[in-house]
Order: C-alpha cells, then sequence, then structure tokens
C-alpha cells in the first residue's frame, strides 16, 4: 500500500513535469543572433546593490520573460547553509540553450562546483564570478573570470587615506569566522603592516558574528553599545573598518554621532550603511547614484560629519553585477577580450562616468604565481565633503604584496 | 572474552584498513624535467624532443628546458620515455617507488636516459 | 480490490496529508519552472543520491522514541573533519572517501555517545535538546578547526591553512575525491547520468536498517519506542539502548555528510555541517514521517519532493511574480510554511488517534 503510493506520486510528478515542460519548451528561440545572459546576485535584504546592478541590465536589454536577453535569477539568503540551492539555481540556467553567460556577483561558496556542473554540460558558456567569497584557488579553477575587490591594494591604500585625513588609530572589527577568508585574513595583515609602518595604532576588535545564533539584529546591538566605548578609549581620531556588512549600518550610526572616521566600507557604496544610519529615504533616487552620493554627502555635512567619512561613489556591487555583464556581452560579440584589463575597466566604466578605477591581476601569497584569470579591481575613494581621494594614482609599496 | 576477541579483531581490522586506504590512495606530485643536469661528475644534456608517460596515463611532450607536473597515485610507479636518438626512436622503461611521506619527487628525464644513479630525488617547495 | 469506504479513504489522505499536498504545489509548481524534464529527472537524481543516506540516519532514533535526530550535526562535524585530514594528506578517490569515513568512526562514536548521556538527561525533551546541543558542539568544532588546526594539530597542506599560519580556509576544494564513488560505474540512460555506486551504497544502508530491525537489539529500541516503561520492567537497559541508537544514527550521519560532499566538490569549513540536520529531517517530514514514525519509503519520498520544491520554486515564483528575488522568498515560504504544516498536522493526527481510541473504547464498553 504504501509502497505503491510512493511510485504512483513519483509517477504523478514526472508525468505532470513532462507534459508542462514539453509545452514550455517552444517559447523563445526565436532569432538567431540573440542570445542570452544570466545574473546570479543577492536578493535585496543580503547585497541589494548587486541586484538593483541586474536590474538595470534588464531595463537596458530587456528580461528573457519579456523576450530580452538578461535572466536574472538569485540564491538564497543563508546562502552558506543553502549551497545546494545556490549550485541548482546557477545550473539550471544552463537549461536553456541560448544561455551564453553566467555572471555569479556575488559569487559566495558553491559557485565553484556549480561552475564545474555547467561546464560538463555545456563547455560554450562564459563562466564569470564577481566578488569571489571562496579560496582564490579554488574559484579560479573553475571560473573563466573571477573579479574581487583589491584587498590587497587597499589594505595600504585604506590606512594611506586614513593618514591623509589625520587618523592616528585604525580599528578593524571582524570576528573568527571572516577571519578564516584568506582575503580579508591577508587584508587585515596589511592593515597592520602598513599602520605600523606610517607611525598608527592597529587594534583588532571582534564583534559577534551576524550569520551565528545571536543574528543580525543581536551583533547590531553590540556594535551600537561598544562604539561610544571604543571611541572613549581610542580618541576622535580613530578610523573604524569592518569586515561585515551589517554591522556597518549601526557603525555609522554612532560614529556620526559620538566623532571617529569612516575611510570606506568593506564593498563600499553610497548606499552601504549610510541611509539606515542617516534615517533617509532614497526611493526617488533608486539606481541614480550621483544623486544618491549628493543625497547622502548632503546629509553628512548637515550632521558635522564633513572630512570623516568615505565610500566609493558607486557602488562596487552595482557596477560589478552591471559591468560584468556587460563585459560578457562585449566578449560574446566580439568586441572586447575576456581577460583584457581594459576591456573590462571599458565595461565597469559605462556604468561609473567620473570614476577612476584600477586594478591588477591577483598573486598567490604563499607561491608567488599570479594567476592570469583573477582580476582585483578597486574605484577612487569619494570622502565627502572633501571630494575624490586619487586612489587610483597611489603608488602601493612593492613590500605590501607580500604581506601574509 | 569471546566478545573482547571479536571486538579487537574488528577494531584491527578496521585499522588495518585504513593503513591499506592510506598507502594506496596517497597522492604524489612528480615533476618530469628536461633540463642539462649534472649527476654524480657527469653532464646529461636535455633531450630536443621526448614523449614521457608515467604509469598508464597519457603520453605528454616534454620539450627542451621544459618541466611538467604529473599527479599519481600510491607508491609503486613506472615511467616510459619515448625520444629520437639520430632519427631512431627509442623506449626507456624504468619503474620506481616512491616514499609515502614525500609529497614531491624530481625525475631528471636525461639522468634518466642517460642510465644516471640518483635520476629521481626528492624534491620540496620552499615554505 | 474492495471498493474504499469513505472513513477510509478520509483516513488515507489524513495520514498522507504533507506529502499530498506538496505533490499539488509541485505540479502546479513545475510548469511555471520551464525546466525541461532531462534537467529535473537529472536533478531528482543528483539529490537523492546526494541526500538520501543523511536522511536514512535519522531513522534509528525515531525507532528508539527519541523523535528527529537533531544532533546529527554532530556526525557531521565528524565527517567534515575526516574529510580535512584526507585533503590534507592528500589521499586520493574512493581510498580518500574510505579512509575519511573510518577517521570519522571514532569521532563520531564519541560525539554520539555525549550526546545519548546528555540526551538520556532530558528524556521527552531530545529534539529541542539535540538542536542546541548542535550549537554548542558547533562553537567547539569552529574552535577546533579555525584556531586548533594548523598550530596544535599539523596541518602541511598550504593550500588549506590560512596564510597567517593557524586555522582552515573557509572553502576546502575536495578536488581529489569529487565525484569518485558517483563515477565509479558510470551510467547515462539519454541525457542522464545515474551514480550506480552512491546508490549501492545507499542500498547497503537501506539492508542494514531492515536487518537492524529485527536483531535484538533492534526489538529493544522498538520496545522502548512504545514505551520506556513498560522496557524498562522488561529488563532493557533503556538508557543504553538508547545511546547506542544515537551513536549509530551519528556515525551514519557522518558517512552521509562524506557521500554529500564528494558529490558537492567543496567543504563550506564552517558552514556545511550547520543546515544539514534541518533539512534531512524536512525531507523527512515531507516523506511523511513524523516524530514516531519513520520508514525507509518516507526518506525517498521525502528526499524527491522537498529537493523538486527546492529545485522548482525559485523559478516559478520569478515566472510566476516577475522579480527574481521574490522568486527566492516563495521558495523559502512554501517551503518551510509546509514544513510547519506537517509538524501541526502531526499533533492533530495524534489528538484525532486518541479520540478514534477513545470513541472505539466507549463503544466497546456500550456493548458490555
Amino acid at each position: 500500500m504504501k509502497k505503491n503510493l510512493f511510485v504512483f506520486l513519483l509517477m504523478t510528478a514526472l508525468l505532470a513535469s513532462s507534459v508542462y515542460a514539453g509545452g514550455s519548451q517552444e517559447a523563445g528561440s526565436d532569432s538567431g543572433e540573440q542570445f542570452h545572459i544570466g545574473i546570479v546576485t543577492g536578493t535585496v535584504s543580503q547585497s541589494e546593490d548587486d541586484l538593483r546592478g541586474a536590474e538595470r541590465l534588464i531595463q537596458e536589454y530587456g528580461s528573457v520573460a519579456d523576450g530580452g536577453m538578461i535572466q536574472h535569477v538569485t540564491y538564497p539568503d543563508n546562502f552558506m547553509q543553502e549551497m545546494e540551492t545556490t549550485m541548482s539555481q546557477i545550473v539550471g540556467l544552463a537549461d536553456d540553450p541560448m544561455m551564453k553567460a553566467i555572471v555569479v556577483n556575488q559569487a559566495i561558496p558553491g559557485t565553484t562546483e556549480a561552475f564545474r556542473r555547467v561546464r560538463e554540460k555545456r563547455s560554450d558558456i562564459l563562466l564569470i564570478a564577481g566578488e569571489a567569497h571562496e579560496d582564490p584557488a579554488t574559484i579560479e579553477s573553475a571560473a573563466d573570470l573571477a573579479i574581487n575587490n583589491d584587498f590587497v591594494a587597499r589594505g595600504y591604500l585604506i590606512i594611506d587615506t586614513a593618514k591623509k585625513l589625520g587618523v592616528d588609530t585604525f580599528v578593524h572589527i571582524s570576528f573568527p569566522r571572516h577571519m578564516s577568508y584568506e582575503t580579508l585574513a591577508r587584508r587585515r595583515a596589511i592593515f597592520e603592516a602598513a599602520a605600523t609602518d606610517m607611525g598608527m595604532k592597529f587594534v583588532f576588535e571582534t564583534a559577534p558574528d551576524p550569520t551565528s545564533d545571536v543574528g543580525v539584529a543581536g551583533a547590531q546591538q553590540f556594535i551600537l553599545e561598544k562604539v561610544p566605548a571604543w571611541i572613549d578609549k581610542y580618541g576622535q581620531n580613530t578610523a573604524f573598518f569592518c569586515t561585515n556588512d551589517a554591522h556597518t549600518e549601526p557603525l555609522l550610526k554612532q560614529l556620526i554621532e559620538y566623532g571617529g572616521y569612516f575611510v570606506e566600507a568593506d564593498l563600499p557604496s553610497p548606499l552601504m550603511g549610510y541611509p539606515g544610519a542617516l534615517g533617509i529615504d532614497l526611493s526617488a533616487e533608486q539606481g541614480d547614484f550621483p544623486a544618491i552620493l549628493k543625497k547622502v554627502e548632503a546629509t553628512i555635512k548637515e550632521k558635522g560629519g564633513a572630512g570623516r567619512f568615505g565610500t566609493w561613489a558607486y557602488s562596487y556591487g552595482y557596477t560589478t553585477t552591471a559591468g560584468l555583464g556587460q563585459h560578457a556581452m562585449n566578449v560574446i560579440k566580439g568586441e572586447s577580450e575576456l581577460l583584457k584589463m581594459s576591456d573590462l575597466m571599458k565595461a565597469y566604466a559605462k556604468f561609473t562616468p567620473g570614476a577612476e578605477w584600477n586594478g591588477s591581476f591577483y598573486t598567490d601569497a604563499g607561491t608567488g604565481v599570479r594567476a592570469d584569470n583573477h582580476i582585483l579591481i578597486y574605484q577612487d575613494t569619494y570622502i565627502m565633503g572633501k571630494g575624490y581621494m586619487g586612489t587610483p594614482e597611489v603608488e602601493v609599496p612593492e613590500k605590501y604584496f607580500t604581506v601574509k | 572474552m569471546k566478545r573482547i576477541i571479536i571486538r579487537s579483531a574488528a577494531l584491527l581490522l578496521l585499522l588495518l584498513l585504513a593503513l591499506f586506504f592510506f598507502y594506496t590512495g596517497k597522492g604524489h606530485t612528480i615533476l618530469l624535467d628536461n633540463k642539462t643536469v649534472t649527476l654524480g661528475g657527469t653532464e646529461y644534456a636535455a633531450v630536443n624532443m621526448l614523449e614521457v608517460r608515467v604509469d598508464r596515463g597519457e603520453e605528454r611532450e616534454v620539450l627542451k628546458r621544459d618541466r611538467i607536473k604529473e599527479d599519481v597515485v600510491g607508491q609503486g610507479h613506472k615511467i616510459t620515455v619515448t625520444y629520437l636518438d639520430k632519427g631512431v626512436e627509442k623506449v626507456v622503461e624504468e619503474k620506481f617507488r616512491i616514499k609515502t611521506g614525500q609529497a614531491m619527487y624530481l625525475i631528471s628525464l636525461p639522468g634518466l636516459i642517460g642510465g644516471a644513479e640518483g635520476w629521481i630525488e626528492p624534491f620540496d617547495v620552499e615554505p | 480490490m474492495k471498493k474504499p469506504d469513505r472513513k477510509s479513504v478520509i483516513f488515507f489522505l489524513e495520514s498522507n496529508a504533507v506529502p499530498i499536498l506538496f505533490l499539488i504545489i509541485i505540479s502546479i509548481g513545475v510548469p511555471y519552472s520551464g525546466f525541461s524534464v532531462d534537467y529535473l529527472v537529472q536533478e531528482i537524481i543528483i539529490r537523492l543520491s546526494r541526500n538520501s543516506f543523511l536522511v536514512l540516519s535519522l531513522l534509528v532514533p525515531i525507532m528508539a522514541g527519541m523523535g528527529l535526530n537533531f544532533g546529527m550535526v554532530l556526525g557531521a562535524m565528524a565527517g567534515q573533519i575526516g574529510l580535512i585530514f584526507v585533503t590534507n594528506w592528500n589521499i586520493v578517490g574512493l581510498q580518500g572517501i574510505g579512509l575519511a569515513m573510518i577517521l570519522s568512526i571514532p569521532l563520531s562514536i564519541l560525539l554520539g555517545w555525549m550526546s545519548g548521556k546528555i540526551l538520556n538527561m532530558a528524556k521527552g525533551r531530545e529534539m529541542v535538546t539535540g538542536f542546541i546541543l548542535a550549537f554548542f558542539m558547533n562553537g567547539v568544532y569552529q574552535l577546533v578547526v579555525l584556531y586548533g588546526m594548523g598550530s596544535i594539530i599539523p596541518i602541511g597542506n598550504p593550500s588549506m591553512v590560512l596564510s597567517r599560519g593557524y586555522g582552515i580556509r573557509n572553502t576546502v576544494n575536495l578536488i581529489n575525491i569529487r565525484q569518485t564513488l558517483d563515477s565509479l560505474i558510470p551510467l547515462k540512460i539519454g541525457n542522464i547520468q545515474i551514480p550506480v555506486a552512491t546508490f549501492m551504497v545507499i542500498a547497503l544502508v537501506c539492508l542494514f536498517i531492515v536487518w537492524f530491525r529485527k536483531t535484538k537489539l533492534g526489538q529493544d529500541m522498538r520496545a522502548i519506542g512504545q514505551d520506556m516503561h513498560v522496557a524498562e520492567s522488561a529488563g532493557i537497559n533503556v538508557e543504553r539502548t538508547r545511546i547506542i541508537a544515537i551513536i549509530i544514527s551519528t556515525v551514519l550521519a557522518g558517512f552521509g555528510m562524506i557521500l554529500y560532499l564528494q558529490n558537492i566538490g567543496t567543504l563550506n569549513t564552517y558552514n556545511s555541517h550547520e543546515q544539514v540536520g534541518m533539512f534531512s529531517i524536512a525531507a523527512l517530514l515531507v516523506g511523511g514521517a513524523s516524530v514516531n514514525k519513520g520508514k525507509i519509503s518516507h526518506a525517498f519520498l521525502g528526499v524527491t519532493l522537498f529537493h523538486l520544491m527546492f529545485v522548482i520554486s525559485p523559478m516559478a515564483g520569478k515566472n510566476l511574480i516577475g522579480q527574481a528575488q521574490l522568486g527566492e522568498y516563495f521558495r523559502v515560504f512554501v517551503s518551510y510554511g509546509v514544513i510547519s504544516i506537517a509538524l501541526v498536522l502531526y499533533a492533530y493526527r495524534k489528538l484525532k488517534e486518541k479520540e478514534r481510541a477513545g470513541t472505539a473504547l466507549a463503544e466497546a464498553q456500550e456493548e458490555k
């Protein structure tokens, strides 16, 4: 009886799927020139900017459902645990015969394996990882191109910028799980080395992990309560940096009130923490970054924060999604070369008029081997009330590239 | 008493199985080098063109002054080198064993062809 | 076949409400998702081979009346530690999987014994205790892997240790053992690959469970599952038997995790284990099992339905509502909503059964 039920249910499910799927395949595939690009991002609650970048592309090239080119899907909010869902979302995109490129931003754990599976099925699909979370060597083995923010150069540049602003103490807020990321751990080491060399004090503070049992609320509460004490302890001329996005908002809120500096966020954007910390509504400016920056800057100045708060003028997540989508398109059309830095910068620049970019290829700290498909990039830092700091022109001393 | 014997036998079996897995499944990296080397006082010149195969893997071409990497599993291996000597194709076949504790070995192909002592030696990456 | 009367149809629907509900939602969702049949069938087969073993590991404690073993996460941790060592020693292929399994056994036994002891102190509240226990052990696991490995426990492989010198990186590439079991006996029907060897291992564990039920120990467990006090007075060592049930479950969960990760190919050092307990339990519930009743067929049906839902609902939600992220919310909402319904229905059914037994007793008494 029970076994029969099992078989029956299975058969019904398969039958239903075969009947329906047969019908749905006929749609699409009208012109030969057309191709599709798959974009995978987080949702609004995890990484809004990444998602808005995908919407920007849809606005220009149309969504596949409406006969356009962009197929946008999202990965789960608690992606660290639901790796299977992430994988099937990415691999599912390859089910579309017109799919020619898949861009994953951010390339959370599971992306590498999903890419391997796509490759086994469809070797013709271009696989691009934006802001890779997995270990560099791991993602490089599967992706055609991987992008990270330039954690090596920024390790020096953030300290350099802080120094120029007159900061004497640098506080780095993180927690053990993040310090298990090679990228974050190495940047921390560079921070420390650069700060010491420039005569600044480097402090490491631990805050709760928002993905742990305390949750985002608990982690934010901790920051809210701790910042005044930290300012008290280290003085007004202290710059703060946190590796987690959830910590950013309460940190900014308290820094505006109690003093202290904030050079830029881990993944900088005018939308990173500022709207919530300042309590401003940016729904009218959605996606228009010059307008957003203007409004945020005006509010910061009004609250007496001029010259103390910085960001990238255009959101890193937003431009990475849009820029990589555009780059993939250029490559498929034969207008660009996948691994040519200037072509990549061209695609990025399309979405960031007025802001300078710089970048380099990733070099493994252990072996000294340079990866040819892993590019690190960064944008000019914009300090509110001061303007661009010209970081792309600053020469990063050679020694920091080997700090580990 | 009987119970103890059975249990310790099971434990021993498991331990042996683990050791068996460890030894047969241990992966090693072998670097195959085609550069001019001096081994034991004799110089062995790099060979212009040769093809090399480790165990039952695919045949790979090693150019002059080139070094390639091959991953192998287990301790006992066979290396087959095919090269041209004055227009005549020659094949050298050699068996060798490697130590489990050593992750990487360097094989000098000219040395192997010339029949030198120490054509295979352990290789360590600088930490 | 005799004509089913109304009462038995209702009873059938009632006792299979959750799978039926899932089936209805899936059959609505599949056309909206727009996936091809090939893709869906392949996906189901992958998910079955990947998750069945983990789900099956839950069956033994259910038999012993200990509910759903949330503590299986402990086994998963043991499996992961086995894999970390195997990757460190560079043991390749099937031998790597085998060695990882053997390494996980002592750890699993230790962890299982500990959790069994604790659960014995919290009889009747095993599930929530196991749940919290998993949180606690997660902390210990992080401490050991993030600080102990590379400093106290020697880890020589530079691609695993953080460049600061100690601690395992957040992802470990399992390329050496990736899908070696799955592709041991390759079989391809049409476009669909079937991992025969993995299914054979799963079949083996099914046989083990069937056999185990018939052993003396298995019978004891069932007696304890029926009524602990009766079993106790019948001379069964309740505490010891319960600990053994948990140990078996933990060891199997460790094996299951290794099979799961050999298919996935990447180990998320600090997170892979966290959700397996939740998902395996959810899958089992969806398959029609309950806190005190779990069968092998429930495991397979559950994995199929639960994971099919996970595969189709994001795309179905997206195509239904038109926005990518709403698809994700739709998935979370539907999947977890149905799990809650499963738990509520279980309580409801228990109440009903009591009522039914009550009326039967009353009728019997009236007849006297």
